[in-house]
Parts: structure tokens; sequence; C-alpha cells
């Protein structure tokens, strides 16, 4: 499922991932070799890592919304569960769980010797509290979907009772979670929002938090790195923690270094930079760092951008003419020539390396002349002759919303325009900041034609949510009610396989494509490792030469 | 005289941008990406292979375009105004003054992209933007202007003859102070041009695919672009000067020949005994944009 | 006396209440609510309905207006939505930089355009004025985006020589002198984009004060008595020069505060400017109103106290109006 994301300044909004089914991607981080003397580790070894924009400071798990909170949140708290390179669940502040006979009860066993940063011991109560505040009355932000499947979540979030029957404390490190039907998606939840000190958080009343400005910033976590300082604007300084549980961090400081993406290569160049996602696949840019010495590491991307159609409106609802749309647009151009081949199209609403993606869907292949031959059959015609197709003495007038912001994005406008002028659809082009644009899709009453849009993956969470794009099927809602009911892999992938060829097949988006992610590393680096969903990983074991 | 030339050349360009541009301004060539100058573009193309030199003619359209409109706005706007306080007085006077002073205080950019955010970035918005924020030095100026001269002779002569004050405004006291304010006007355009070219570079003026001087600039912000790819920032940047430049110098020359005082420009007033933050700000060019 | 200044200051009472109006209205209608983009997708209407009304979005807008006003009145601007930090601490901590990069400028713009104005102005037909007066024209005429641009080329990419970004070198911990020389490498390309066009308008406008005063019938009655120009001018200068300082200085200032957020955007300097654009990006509605009129008050201050100021130099303001 996608969702909305805005490159540069990203709301991150939910990335979660099933990790019960290991999800294999095609591509992982190529590891970056062993220097010969990795213990060059001791003290003064910095890493200095690029954010494209300052953090809003909310480093709480539970309640940030940017990733460039979510970095620092990252490397700062430890969390229940990770994801390996296959997106597998590995258990780290919990060592082991266990399922009740319906499988409804998870019981997590937790690690014992785990202090907080501050000293003070991690125990269950942490956990549960951790959970159980999103579920709060008060809890100041949107409520997500793993507390709504807790047992007594109703009662409980409506201040009608005074406990969350669906979370138990049952000994320092023993707690469990009473689902209303079995969760397979709690992993992914763990995996995403770390684990909270409670004894730093229950002093502060809860419909407060989101202004508790002085304990947001200066969180204490149980993760490898130790928070030191935010100076808004500049920097974020975090140093190791040396009783960290999952051993001992082999660089001694990182550094979040706010920067942007126009000044970020000449800071690598000049070495005041280590580590930056790449913003650019330009050849030119690509080669002036490898002219430089700086290495660059190419991973599967994460995040897809697509444009969805107002499925309500004459021209667009019907199935033929949204087809026609996606066979117009050459979406392997895009590729090859705004991202320079780095990046993949994918056709329905998963990650086409989700291992329920099926492998027989139409692939929209760009064909003006089948699209052509498609719009003439929904009676779309150039009957004047003046190049625009018409019906009814209608023309056909395409206005494609899009929001600035990310550069990739904004190119493909005029690209889209030019494809679909060739099919005999004129487009007016719309651009707005991203709010604006993304309130139109939000506003279930605004009529619209189009909207360029992106979101990040959620990999085995497939959401029968279809409310941007005003469709509804019957069709499609059976499959999803199948397999939200079952944790049966077979079932599982049968149905939401035939939920993708269903969504495929009625092209309620055109899906565009799916940037590589990457990073380059200055000449410092000596071991980087990160894998797609997990860019933080493995920060205790980066290692820079000094 | 060099300086109205050039500009005649700009303007010349950028009205019979149809006429002359080679391209469309958003003809995309996917297989001539950021292609150096040459081979049929005379000023090579940028990431989607859309001509330079065809964006930069239409670009300079909208200079001109939203350099004169947001002028006129402001010589509507401030013209009323400071001829209303100036002619009237009194509460009139107060409250066009305070009002100004309102609009004084405010951090021009700060004001300007909300604004954008609140109706939308387009030509006309940033017309409309640049023009209502702008008008407050004109005002003032001709607010002074009529204070000096509403206690004329003449003035009082055809106020005693029952002339009507529009008349009276129009026919006596704006034709004996056009000088200036047309040389405000002048720079107006320039300060317009400039805060356009601004508000497009942080993506708050003119969108893309739409050309711009400053939203061509915009795109270029890059290492890559200011090390390998003159084609994309030089132009546009100079086109802006260029222009700019000599809408200064006709600004100049006009105020010279204006001048009841010969190298003495009309604005440079130069400190005397009342200068207090009434007046102060007409002293200066009307407005300035960075 | 004190009775101008009264006087004077009661003036800005109306101007303080339009500012604050404007202020809330423009915020007020941007389309949008602050939450759009900051929650999840699915969350459903009801839901946001109920976060909206608990931040008291949902009130009239009058009492938002009167709440907001009644607040700011006692230095409370309210809490950033995107920060959650209270907005007065937001700028706070980024005045300083703002200060530091304007005041650079500030004394940059002055310390160049004084003696040239003073020179120019003395001999406003000699070779050297017309060809700065011709400079001071194409400096004025270069948007401060395009000469940033100008500069990153030249002494970041080309010569490697300047930094780009933010106010020192992270991770150095510089302390002392090499900390000031740290900031200090790191200072000069903003802080010259911002001076290089307010030292054209400086040069400018000192130069016909200068030769104003040369003007005077009782400069040239002293003329006439056979002292030099420099003996006439020079002392003269010297004593009439504290009106044009504090016109200058106080022009200067709420310029230069609003150029910043151009130049501290491009150069990622952790300013005021800054924060205001990441605002109307965000639509963070508190954090932008308190920027916008903080900056606005600090304006409103700056015209009080030149004029207090005039008042003091020059006894005979007071009697003006």
């Amino acid at each position: 499922m996608l969702r909305s994301l805005v490159p540069h300044r990203r709301h991150r909004l939910m990335t979660a991932i099933v990790p019960i089914i290991a999800l294999s991607s095609l591509l992982h981080s190529e590891a970056v070799a062993q220097d010969a003397t990795p213990s060059k580790a001791e003290h003064g070894s910095l890493i200095r890592y690029a954010l494209w924009s300052n953090p809003k400071g909310t480093f709480h798990p539970t309640l940030y919304f940017t990733d460039y909170d979510r970095a620092v949140i990252f490397s700062v708290y430890g969390r229940l569960y990770t994801l390996d390179e296959k997106q597998n669940p590995v258990p780290s502040l919990a060592l082991s769980h266990e399922y009740s006979a319906d499988e409804r009860t998870l019981t997590l066993h937790l690690r014992k010797d785990v202090k907080w940063h501050d000293g003070q011991p991690f125990a269950a109560e942490d956990v549960a509290f951790t959970y159980g505040t999103q579920a709060h009355p008060d809890f100041p932000k949107d409520r997500p979907a793993f507390v709504k499947y807790l047992v007594g979540f109703e009662e409980y979030s409506a201040g009608e009772s005074q406990v969350l029957d669906g979370i138990k404390v049952i000994d320092a490190s023993t707690v469990s979670f009473t689902f209303k039907a079995p969760y397979a998606a709690a992993f992914a939840h763990f995996a995403d929002r770390p684990v909270l000190a409670r004894h730093i958080w229950e002093k502060v009343p809860i419909k407060n938090w989101v202004e508790a400005a002085d304990t947001l910033r200066k969180p204490v976590g149980t993760g490898p790195y130790k928070f030191v300082e935010f100076v808004p604007d500049q920097y974020i300084k975090l140093i190791r923690n040396d009783d960290y549980f999952g051993g001992h961090p082999k660089t001694e400081t990182i550094i979040f270094k706010i920067s942007n993406t126009q000044t970020a290569q000449s800071e690598l160049i000049n070495g005041e930079l280590d580590i930056a996602q790449i913003s650019s696949w330009n050849d030119r840019d690509l080669q002036t760092f490898r002219d430089a010495g700086i290495r660059i590491v190419e991973e599967a991307g994460t995040s897809g951008q697509y444009l969805p159609f107002d499925t309500r409106d004459p021209k667009l609802s019907d199935r033929r003419v949204r087809q026609a749309i996606i066979h117009a647009i050459n979406r392997q151009a895009l590729v090859d020539r705004l991202l320079f081949g780095h990046g993949r199209t994918f056709n329905s609403n998963a990650h086409p390396d989700s291992p329920y993606y099926p492998s027989d869907l139409n692939i929209y292949p760009y064909n003006p002349a089948k699209a052509k031959a498609l719009l003439a059959d929904a009676g779309w015609s150039d009957s004047n002759g003046d190049g625009v197709l018409d019906k009814n003495g209608q023309k056909f007038t395409f206005t494609l919303h899009y929001p600035i912001g990310n550069r990739t994005r904004e190119l493909s406008a005029p690209i889209i325009q030019q494809n679909l002028k060739a099919v005999g659809i004129e487009v007016a082009l719309v651009s707005a900041d991203f709010n604006t644009t993304l309130a139109i899709l939000q506003d279930p009453k605004r009529r619209y034609d189009g909207v360029l849009m992106g979101g990040t993956f959620r990999p085995g969470q497939y959401d029968n949510n279809f409310w941007w794009e005003r469709f509804n099927s019957e069709e499609l809602t059976r499959y999803s009610e199948a397999f939200n009911s079952t944790v049966d892999p077979n079932k599982l992938k049968e149905n939401v396989a035939g939920w993708l060829r269903g969504i495929n097949d009625e092209a309620i988006r055109a899906w565009l494509y799916i940037p590589n992610e990457g990073y380059v590393l200055g000449p410092r680096v000596t071991n980087y490792r990160s894998h797609p969903y997990e860019p933080f990983g493995d920060i205790a074991n980066w290692t820079v030469s000094k | 005289m060099v300086g109205f030339s050039i500009l005649l050349v700009l303007v010349a360009l950028a009205l019979a941008a149809p006429w002359i541009a080679p391209f469309a301004p958003d003809e995309v060539d996917l297989f001539a990406i950021e292609a150096p100058p040459g081979d049929g573009h005379l000023l090579g193309t940028d990431e989607i292979g859309r001509d330079v030199f065809s964006r930069l003619i239409y670009g300079g359209r909208v200079s001109v375009l939203v350099g004169v409109s947001a002028a006129l706005v402001q010589i509507l706007i401030g013209t009323t105004l400071g001829a209303i306080a100036g002619y009237r007085g009194g509460l009139s006077d107060a409250l066009v003054m305070r009002l100004t002073e309102v609009i004084m205080c405010f951090p021009f950019y700060a004001i300007a992209i909300t604004l954008a955010a609140i109706f939308g970035a387009s030509v006309w918005n940033v017309i409309l933007i640049i023009g209502a924020l702008h008008w407050t030095g004109l005002a003032r100026l001709v607010r002074a202007e009529l204070l000096s001269l509403r206690e004329r002779g003449f003035v009082l002569a055809a106020r005693a003859m029952g002339v009507s004050p529009i008349k009276i405004i129009f026919n006596h006291l704006l034709r004996n102070a056009y000088g200036p304010i047309l040389v405000y006007a002048t720079l107006a355009v320039a300060n317009s041009i400039l805060a356009e070219a601004a508000l497009s570079f942080l993506g708050l003026g003119v969108r893309q695919p739409q050309p711009s001087w400053g939203n061509m600039l915009s795109a270029a912000q890059s290492m890559r672009v200011l090390t390998y790819q003159w084609w994309l920032w030089i132009p546009p940047g100079a086109a802006i000067v260029l222009m700019v430049l000599a809408i200064n110098f006709v600004g100049e020359s006009l105020s010279r020949a204006l001048s009841p005082r010969p190298g003495a420009p009309i604005r440079d007033l130069g400190p005397d005994a009342n200068v207090n933050s009434q007046t102060r700000k007409e002293r200066l060019w009307p407005t300035r944009f960075s | 006396m004190l009775l101008y200044f009264i006087r004077r200051a009661l003036t800005a009472v109306p101007v303080l209440v339009g500012i604050s109006l404007a202020v809330f209205l423009l915020v007020h209608l941007q389309p949008g609510d602050p939450f759009v983009g900051m929650i999840s997708p699915d969350t459903t209407p009801e839901e946001k309905a109920e976060m909206l009304r608990r931040i008291g979005y949902l009130d009239p807008v009058w009492v938002q207006y009167l709440r907001w006003l009644g607040r700011a009145a006692r230095g409370d601007l309210g809490y950033s939505i995107q920060h959650g930090t209270a907005v007065q601490v937001l700028i706070g901590e980024r005045l300083h930089n703002t200060v530091l990069l304007a005041g650079s400028a500030l004394a940059l713009s002055l310390a160049v355009s004084l003696p040239l104005g003073l020179y120019t102005g003395l001999r406003r037909t000699g070779v050297a004025d017309m060809m700065l007066s011709n400079l001071s024209f194409v400096l004025v005429s270069i948007p401060a985006f395009f000469l940033a641009m100008v500069l990153i080329k030249l002494f970041a990419t080309e010569w490697r020589l300047l930094p780009t970004s933010g106010v020192v070198t992270v991770g150095m911990n510089y302390t002392g002198l090499a900390h000031i020389g740290d900031v200090a490498r790191h200072i000069v390309l903003p802080a010259s984009v911002l001076a290089i066009t307010n030292i054209a308008i400086l040069n400018r406008y000192l130069r016909s004060s200068v030769s104003d005063l040369i003007d005077h019938d009782f400069v040239r009655a002293l003329f006439a008595k056979g002292l030099s120009r420099r003996a006439v001018i020079v002392p003269h200068l010297l004593r009439n020069s504290a009106k044009p300082l504090i016109t200058v200085v106080s022009l200067e200032i709420p310029g230069l505060l609003s150029a910043a957020l151009l130049t501290e955007t491009i150069f990622n300097w952790p300013g005021i400017g800054r924060l205001s654009f990441e605002a109307v990006q965000g639509r963070d509605y508190p954090l932008l109103m308190g920027i916008v009129l903080f900056l606005a008050v600090v304006t409103l201050a700056i015209n009080l106290l030149a004029d207090l100021l005039y008042a003091v130099v020059d006894p005979r303001v007071r009697l003006v109006r």
C-alpha cells in the first residue's frame, strides 16, 4: 500500500511491515567491504550524517512524524523487534514470543539486563506504557491500527474503562497483548515504534505530550546511541551507549547534520559530511562523487510515485479510459530519463518485491496506439480534427495536480502532459504546495481528474481503502476480508494476489515509478550497512577511519 | 540611452517570443536532456530537454508582464490613497498613514510567501501580491507632493471656484506631481521584476512548467549545474540583471531630466531638518528587494 | 520632549493593532488545516475534527484572535504545531544567529559605504564618482539569490575556499579563537550577499547627503570665506552625521530581517528567516504568526526609536506635526 510522502520533507505516515511474511527484496544493500583496520573505533571517531531538513524535535517514538526525527529516534531508542534484510522480525529488546492456542494473545519475553540511558532498568511496564498510551483518551495523535485491534480498545479510548484489557504485564520481563482476532501486523508496529521510558513520560500528562518540548528534546532510550544535544537547524549530536545491549557501538559520536540537497554534494567532497542519501541519480552527479573517491551504495526503493484518478469523474469512471491513460504514459522513459535508470515501474498497490505480487499483472506497456484504441472503444474520437479527443461535443481535458517539493515528480508532470497530448488528451498542469495538493485527495467531496502523489510502501499491510480514488468494489472487499481474517500463508497469498490483480485491472491509479534508494559514503567511512526500511538498523557497527 | 536601447531589445524579444522562439517553451525532448548549446539549441536544453533559449524569452514575457502590471497596481493604489491623504488631510490622512505604516512594518518575504500560499502561485497573484505590498512608498510620495501643492494659489483658486475635489486632484495636483510619480513608477517596474524573480526562486511565484527567470534559476541550484552546466543558470541570471539595470538607468535619466536641480535625482532629496519616519522612506529607492 | 515621545508612541498603537489583525487574518485565511500531511490519511473525518477542536481550531475567528492577542501581549506566542515548542522559544533559539548575520552585514555595508559615500559626495563630478555610481546601479540590479549562486560557484565549488552551509563546522568542537574563526568563515558569503545591495543604496544616500550639505547656504558662506572644501565639510559633516546615520541604520535593519529569509534559506543559516520559510511550507500557523508579529514589532520599535533619537539630536523635530 502506498501513502503520501514528501521527499526532502518526508512526513512519515506509518511505514509498517508485517514481518511474519518474509519479503524478499531484489536488491540488498551492498555492504561496504570491511576495512582492514576496523578497530579504529576508539575514542574520537565521528560520523556526520546529512539530514535534508530540521527535525521537529519530536524525539518521541509514538508522536514523531518526519523521517528526520525518526533518524534520531531509531538511533537512541531500542525496539522490541527490528527487521532483517528480508524484513523478517529480529528480536531486539524482546527475546522471544509465543502465541496462545487461539493465536489471539501474543506473549513477549523481554531482556532482563537492559538499562535506560539514565541508568533506570528497562521493564515490561515500559512496553505496556508505550503501546497502552496510544489508546489513551488523551493521546494527542491519530491512533494506529495496532491499538484498534486490541481487546478493550473502545472502552479504554472512550474513557469508559480505566484499564486496557488487551495489554497485560505478567512480570517484569513478560508482557502480553490480546487482540480481537489474530493480528499478524503486531510485529510491524513493534519494529516501527520503539519503546518509551515510562519513568520519564508518566510525569507528563498525556494530553500535554506534544507540547512537552523539554522532555521531547531530551530523549532517553535504550538504543546504541545516547542523545547529547540538539542545536535547531544545525545538528544533533549522539554519543555511543557503552552499555548497549546489542554490543559496543563502534563509532563514538554520530552527528546528524542538517544540510540540504544543494550543498550536500560539496560538503561531502570537502569532507564536511560522511554519509548522505542520494538526491539525484544524474550520471554527472554520480561521476562527480566517484571522482572525489566517494562510494555509492544502491538499494531497492521503498516508495513509489503514482497518479490516482477520481473514478467518479464522468470521463474517468470508464475503466478503459483509465487503462488508456496508463498505456499512454511512457513510464519506462520516466525511469530511464528522470532517474537515469535507477528505478523501476510497478503495476499495483504493492511493491513488486512483495511475495504476493502476482507475476501475471497487466503491465500496461507504453503503447499510444493501444491507448487510442481503448479511448475509441469508450467513445472518444477526434471528430473535428483539432488534435483533441471529444465525445458528445465535450473535449477531453484533464487537470493534473501535482505538489512541489520533489524535483523528479515535478519534472514528470510536463512529460505526462506531452504523452497524453499525443493520444489526444489536453492536460492542464496545476502545481501547489504539498499540503494543498494532498487536501484535494483528502476531501471526499472534492472532484478532480488526477493528482501526482508518492508514498512509502507498507509491505504486508494491504489496505482495502480507495477513498482517494473515490472507488469501491465488492470484489476487492471480498478479497480483503479474506486476507484480513487468516494467518495461513497460502490463503494470504491467494487473496492478496487476487486483490492486487483486481486493482491492477481496475486501473484506479497510474502506477508510475519506484526510485532506488542510495547513499553516498565519504572516504573516511570504512564500514557501513543498511537495508531498505532499516537505514539505521546497523548503526552500531558503522565505522570510520580517523 | 544605453539603458533604453537594452530595455527596448529585451522587451521586443519578450513580446515577439512566439515568433522568435525556435521551440515551444514546454516542449519536452527526453532524448536531448541537458544538452550543451549548439546542435539546434542556441542555449542548450534543461533536465527534460526543453530549449533554454525559448524558455528564456518566454520567461522575459513574465518579467515584463509582472513588472509593468505590478507597477500599475502600485500606482493605482498608491496615487489614490496618497491623493486622498494629501488632499483631505485630517482623519483620512491619519488612516492612510497608519495603513502604510502597518504594511511597511511587515517583513516583505514572509508576508508575500504567506499570501502566495493562501491564493496560490500564479502570475496574476504574484502581480497582486507585489502591488498590494509596495504601494506605500508611492502613497507617501504623492501625499507629500500634494501637501506642498494644495496650499498654492492655483489650487485655492480652483477650490474657491467650486471645482470638484476629484478634478482638482487630477487636473491640478497630480499633473504638477507627475514627475516624481513617473520616476517612482519606473523604478517600481524594476523592483517588481526583482520581487517576482525572488518569489519564483523560492517556489512561491510563477511555477514550472511556465518559465520565469526566477524559477529557471531555482531549478539550477545544484553543484552540478553550477559547475558544468552554465547555460542553465547564467542566461536567466544575466537576463534579470540586464533588464533591471536597464530600467534603473532609464529611471535615472528620467529623474535627471525631470529634476528641478540638475545632478540631484528627485528621490535623493537628501537629509534636511525635517527628516522623520514620515518622510524618510521616500528618499531611497522606492522599495528594495534582494 | 516627553510629550513628543508620548504622542509619537501613541500613533504606534493603532499600527500595532493593525499589524496584529492583519497577521492573524492572513495566516488564518490559509487553506488546509494544520494537520494536513501530519497525520495518517486513514484518519476519519470525525477523529480529525476532534483533534482540531482540541487545539481550538474550530472556535469562531474573533475568539481565536482575542485569545491569541491576549497571550501575545504577555509574550506567549503559543505553540508551534510542527515543533511542539513555544514559538517564543523557537524564535529565541535562532534570533542570535539572525542578529549575528544581519549585524555582520550591517557592519560590512557601513564599513564600505561610509568612506565611499563621503568620497563620492565630495567629488560629485569625478570619474571615480561616475564609476561608483554606475557600479552601485549594477549592484542593486543583481538579485540576491543570483549573487549567492555566483558566490557559491566561485568560493565554494570552484576554489573551495569557504563553506556554504551552517554556522560552524559540525563535529569539530572548536573553542575560543578557532571557534570565532570558524563562524567567521561561515558568515562571509551570506553576509556579503546581504550587504552588497545595501552598500549600493547606502553609498547613494550618503553621497547625496554630503552633496546636499555642500549646497547649503551656510556652507556656501563658509566657502565664500575662503575655507577649503575639506575644512568645511569634515567638521560639519561629523556634526550633522548623526541623523543620516540614524536614518541609515533604522532603515537597514527591517530590510535585513526581511531579506534574511532568502539568504538564510540558501545558506542553511539557522535563523528566523529560514524558520519562517519552513513555517509557511509546513503550515505552522502559530509559528508564522509569531515570527511575522515579532519582526513587525521590531520594525515598529526601531522606527519609534529612530524618531526619538532624531528628537534628541535635533530639537526642531519635536515641533513637527
